[in-house]
């Protein structure tokens, strides 16, 4: 009898002492080698997240409310865009930081006027469309790749934007195998998420945030290919201060967070080895 | 002879473990500039001696703390003032020694004025719940740096937003940080205490840095 049982405390003691040496190492972070890289911006409209009212004074229970949020937002983004002369049809013209602002502002003020349930289902999807066609023509991708192409040809990479090649959906994954002639390595950058994030305060905060992450593919074998995730979110800045600039406020935000970012994607995955 | 056995296995399988690079670290000889300096005495070689001069391998740091919790700075704090860490860049200085120093505290008002062995640092982490990842360079001895005021804004979350809604390990949610040059705010408030050194050393900025790859972020992300 003690001779069966033996093995079955020792062995799974074993096993436990051994687990702590045994959990694997992380693995290694992504680093481009040194060579022709192509900086390659995705292609599609990141998921947005301006609805401010889902988001409001109290994150807590708005964020439960999900019934009555979109309809808020809805309201906001109509509300100031409905003056004398602007209409629905005159969204494209309209400057994206302006429609997005207005999303911003007028779903403060929809939330403060009691305009929960807001508009009706169409409605809301037409302004929906119309937040993420502003997001489209920032061009969000381009942006920040462009800041990480300035930061390595400042310091003698041999860097190029390719901006037709990059994935057209966030599932496409691709191999680039039509840039391999012409590339070491392939440096994918994608912005995941942008949007406004609530932060707690009386009156309550709202700041941008971006969620993206960087890719490199390597064929040189000189490199590192992975993954690296990244965020960025800017000061909190409260409600009134948005309602009365918000376009102002989000385009100095939106600059910030590109540089930033860009300094992120340059300092982790190239090699700083200093001016080549 | 079994007992022996299972010990051998369990040194073998602990030596395994921590087998790795093995940095020689020691704690950093700092000394806290306080409103009541005749009050501090330490052995130095010739005896027991008074903090009231920089060494002449010293430098003094000084700045602020802003915690922003909930939109509100928490200045002046009661109880819950900031700590903060801080180490030197592994294997250098005269030594090659890498020094660390946890829990160096601030006053009431948010400021900390400390007399640190001259070199650079990184700031390694603050209370409630941040990495920093900022870094200072007061290499020159005998200066007084300026840091900066350091702003660190971050949510106080409710007990269900904490248990439902938040990815946080802590009730805290850390927002956003920055160092911000305000200067002329805080020189007025530690000069009294710089004063007290027999010998006032010239003030320069030296504000904080991020350090170059890493980025500021709660204790969680640390997983």
């Amino acid at each position: 009898m003690i001779v069966f049982f033996k093995p079955l405390v020792s062995v799974p003691m074993c096993a436990m002492l051994l687990a702590g040496c045994a959990a694997p190492p992380p693995p290694p972070e992504p680093v481009l080698p040194d060579g022709r890289i192509a900086v390659v911006p995705a292609r599609y409209t990141p998921e947005a997240n301006f609805n401010v009212y889902a988001r409001g004074k109290s994150e807590a229970s708005s964020e439960l409310a999900k019934e009555g949020a979109a309809a808020g937002a809805a309201a906001g983004a109509v509300a100031p865009l409905q003056g004398p002369g602007v209409g629905v049809l005159l969204y494209p013209f309209i400057a994206p930081f302006t429609i997005l602002g207005g999303t911003i502002a007028g779903g403060i003020s929809g939330q403060a006027s009691g305009a929960v349930r807001g508009l009706p289902d169409e409605e809301a999807a037409k302004v929906s469309a119309v937040i993420d066609q502003a997001i489209h023509q920032l061009g969000v991708h381009v942006q920040i790749s462009r800041r990480v192409v300035e930061r390595a040809r400042h310091f003698g990479w041999q860097v190029e934007l390719v901006q037709d090649a990059g994935p057209g959906s966030s599932k496409e994954k691709l191999n680039y195998a039509d840039l391999r002639t012409q590339y070491d390595a392939v440096l994918e950058v994608v912005v995941d998420k942008v949007g406004m994030a609530a932060r707690k305060g009386d009156p309550p905060r709202l700041a941008l945030e971006f969620q993206m992450h960087a890719r490199v593919v390597d064929w040189s074998g000189k490199g590192v290919a992975g993954v690296k995730a990244l965020e960025w979110a800017a000061r909190p800045r409260p409600y009134d201060k948005w309602a009365s600039a918000s376009a102002e406020l989000l385009a100095a935000d939106f600059d910030e967070g590109y540089e930033t970012l860009a300094q992120y994607v340059w300092e982790m995955l190239f090699p700083q080895t200093g001016t080549k | 002879m079994r007992i022996a056995s299972w010990t051998l296995l369990l040194l073998v399988v602990m030596v395994g473990c921590a087998a790795g690079p093995v940095h020689q670290k020691k704690e950093c000889n700092v000394r806290n500039v306080t409103a009541n300096l005749e009050q501090e005495w330490v052995a130095g070689e010739e005896g027991i001696e008074r903090v009231n001069r920089l060494g002449k391998n010293d430098s003094l740091i000084f700045g602020r703390i802003v915690l922003i919790r909930n939109g509100e700075s928490q200045i002046p704090y009661g109880f819950n003032s900031p700590w903060w860490s801080l180490q030197s860049p592994p294997g250098v200085g005269p030594e090659k020694v890498q020094c660390y120093r946890p829990f160096l505290g601030t006053r009431r008002d948010g400021t900390f004025v400390w007399i640190v062995p001259a070199g650079r640092y990184e700031m390694t982490f603050v209370t409630p719940l941040v990495r920093p990842a900022l870094e200072f360079d007061v290499s020159e001895s005998g200066i007084a740096y300026y840091l900066g005021d350091l702003l660190i804004d971050y949510d106080k979350l409710s007990w269900y937003e904490h248990m439902f809604l938040s990815r946080s390990r802590w009730p805290e949610h850390f927002n956003y940080l920055e160092v911000v040059d305000r200067y002329d705010e805080v020189r007025g408030r530690v000069s009294p205490l710089l004063h007290q050194l027999e010998e006032v050393p010239p003030v320069r900025k030296g504000l904080m840095t991020r350090i170059p790859g890493k980025v500021p972020h709660e204790l969680e992300s640390l997983k």
